[in-house]
């Protein structure tokens, strides 16, 4: 098997955000172990779309047994994943998280947990954090909030914004979408330039006016794709030069050759039929990163947690079996 | 160092060479240099970054006041280099030797036969990361296809299917940027730990292609209230020799150890020429005259 860029990097998520299982999926897709915490009967919905590459193993974090568990898992961890609002979690903090491991990062998902695109920054910011761990030997507390992320994430517009500019993207007059014979395209231009060469190809060089940044010119435009079917309207605006693209709908893209051929949407059997599943979307040429498993049955690695991690005994698990604190592992009494 | 540096970054270990254009690399090599990497943004003699030419400007057109670049390329240091001739490959491949990663979005600007293409430079440096940002990947029937967020948004299925007229495109770009700061990542920590450098493609329409739930009703509007930035404290100040005192975002996660230092501003088109060849890669005066009187730097 080839390798992955984070083969020793082990990852503890307790949380139970959709920003945290995206981010721990990042880290687990990079090779990073990542160890999720699932609570007992909690809903899936969340390990099922973002499990795969994830162990699982279920503690009650409520349980007064628990805490000493985490604890262990923790020592075991290079770092750990949390939201912010989580009342089970009360009292593990970094300070805390520390005492067990001196180096840790402890990533907090404070504000915006229910966004996706927020644990593509936690897996960034734990990263992040890792290489001062790597180059100084010190851990800390990242902290991730919408409200900061979703600013530096507009941060072209932001600052055009704040400098009172009228126009806040870079995108002239004539750039949107425009309906087609079939369906629609997204045109874009951006620089004087290309709004000469768009004016040339519409038919109207007189409208491509650069003190207006073409304002007169959407209509030529409109009148030129009307008549043309998506495909080959972008295809001809591409080979003068300017960005051009059919609008796809979520059902094109399921058989769109490019994203088949980049292996981005693979069928895969399930059940009776065939599903759509999708794997990692980054391309890394000496370490590929790849669907190594699917998302975990609930607890389907509490034993490998409880045994080899922690070092706990079979008697050990067996009471914590029955007393509902773990679950997930086979036990002689089951 | 970045020479703003008062305390460390997370991330000073780092030498980034940023040769993108645009938006979406320079953000990630941006955010690089916010978490205290040394960034060196590689510009063309002359023009310098597309972005430079676009609008909004800070006042009256020109290339040190556009918007954009100033948004996604503060905490830079500035080259300006033509890498196309053999003195200036000469000059990138003594670079590339100090650095970690690259960004870029033209690969074929690295010419082969000047000894900047990947096995040369995997031969010469073997921990190098480059990371290649761009619309559609580097490989696949669309790859040659130009980047822009509302063409990335059309291919990514996040437009409404009859979609018409002006509409904003949820800024695609910065997040692929933010996907390709988070790959880089990945693999900068593999290389930091086996030497093995590699190259990370991070192309748009399959990074963010969804099948989900369908796009958004109402399309997306772009509506961003300052004041209310500016009363959250999501905003600061950076002043620029010539576009005037800026408001950027904060970076985009706090660190408790190694909070983001304060940004210097993008820099001007060519402003440390001097400083990283003579300073950085030690090259003579005279040399340096002859490849400016040569129009390479």
């Amino acid at each position: 098997m080839l390798p992955l860029p984070l083969p020793l990097i082990r990852v503890l998520d307790l949380t139970t955000s959709v920003a945290g299982a995206s981010a721990s999926r990042a880290l687990a897709d990079f090779g990073a172990e990542v160890i999720v915490v699932e609570r007992p009967g909690a809903p899936r919905d969340a390990m099922e779309r973002y499990g795969r590459n994830k162990f699982s193993c279920v503690i009650d974090p409520s349980a007064a047994e628990a805490r000493d568990l985490l604890w262990r898992l923790a020592a075991t961890c290079n770092a750990v994943l949390k939201d912010g609002a989580d009342d089970a979690l009360a009292g593990l903090d970094y300070a805390a998280f520390r005492a067990v491991r001196d180096d840790v990062v402890l990533a907090v998902i404070a504000e915006g947990g229910e966004r996706p695109g927020i644990g593509n920054v936690t897996a960034g910011a734990v990263m992040t954090a890792l290489f001062y761990v790597r180059y100084r030997g010190k851990g800390q507390q990242v902290t991730i909030s919408f409200p900061a992320a979703g600013t530096s994430m507009r941060a072209a517009p932001v600052v055009a914004a704040a400098a009172g500019a009228a126009q806040l993207t870079p995108d002239l007059p004539p750039s949107g979408c425009y309906a087609c014979i079939d369906g629609s395209i997204a045109v874009v231009v951006r620089s004087i330039q290309e709004l000469a060469t768009l004016g040339d190809v519409v038919g109207s060089p007189e409208l491509a006016d650069a003190v207006t940044g073409g304002a007169e010119l959407p209509e030529a435009v409109a009148a030129w794709t009307a008549e043309r079917a998506a495909h080959a309207a972008a295809t001809e605006l591409r080979e003068h030069g300017i960005a051009a693209q059919p609008v796809l709908t979520p059902e094109a893209l399921r058989d769109d050759p490019h994203l088949r051929a980049r292996g981005v949407f693979e069928p895969v059997a399930a059940g009776a039929g065939v599903i759509d599943t999708d794997g990692p979307r980054i391309r890394f040429s000496d370490t590929p990163l790849h669907t190594r498993f699917a998302a975990p049955a609930p607890g389907e690695h509490t034993g490998y947690v409880l045994r080899d991690l922690i070092g706990l005994s079979g008697a050990e698990i067996e009471a914590l079996t029955a007393s509902g604190v773990v679950s997930g592992v086979t036990t002689g009494a089951q | 160092m970045t020479g703003q540096a008062e305390h460390e970054g997370a991330l000073d270990s780092l030498t980034i060479l940023d040769l993108s254009e645009g938006v979406a690399g320079p953000y990630a090599a941006h955010l690089f240099a916010v978490y205290g990497a040394q960034v060196i943004k590689v510009e063309r003699p002359g023009a310098g970054d597309a972005s430079r030419h676009w609008a909004p400007y800070a006042g009256e057109p020109g290339i040190e006041r556009s918007l954009t670049f100033a948004a996604t390329n503060a905490g830079k240091l500035g080259l300006t280099l033509d890498y196309e001739t053999p003195e200036g490959a000469a000059i990138l491949g003594r670079l590339a030797e100090d650095a970690d990663g690259i960004i870029e979005d033209h690969p074929t600007r690295r010419r082969d036969d000047l000894g900047l293409g990947f096995d040369a430079l995997v031969a010469r440096i073997p921990r190098l990361v480059i990371v290649q940002v761009s619309g559609y990947g580097a490989t696949g029937p669309y790859s040659n296809r130009p980047m822009a967020g509302l063409t990335l948004a059309a291919a990514a299925g996040v437009l409404p299917p009859d979609a018409e007229g002006p509409t904003y495109d949820r800024g695609l770009e910065q997040i692929l940027g933010m996907n390709a700061y988070v790959a880089a990542l990945a693999g900068l920590l593999r290389a930091a730990q086996t030497e093995h450098g590699q190259v990370v493609d991070v192309g748009g329409m399959p990074a963010l292609a969804s099948l989900g739930s369908g796009p958004p009703p109402g399309g997306a509007s772009l509506e961003i209230d300052v004041p209310r930035l500016r009363a959250r404290h999501l905003l600061r100040t950076v002043d620029h020799a010539d576009a005037g005192t800026l408001e950027y975002p904060v970076a985009p996660f706090e660190m408790s150890l190694t909070p983001p230092d304060a940004l210097t501003p993008a820099p001007l088109l060519g402003e440390h020429t001097d400083y990283i060849l003579t300073d950085l890669i030690e090259m003579e005066a005279a040399a340096d005259e002859a490849l400016r009187a040569k129009g390479v730097v």
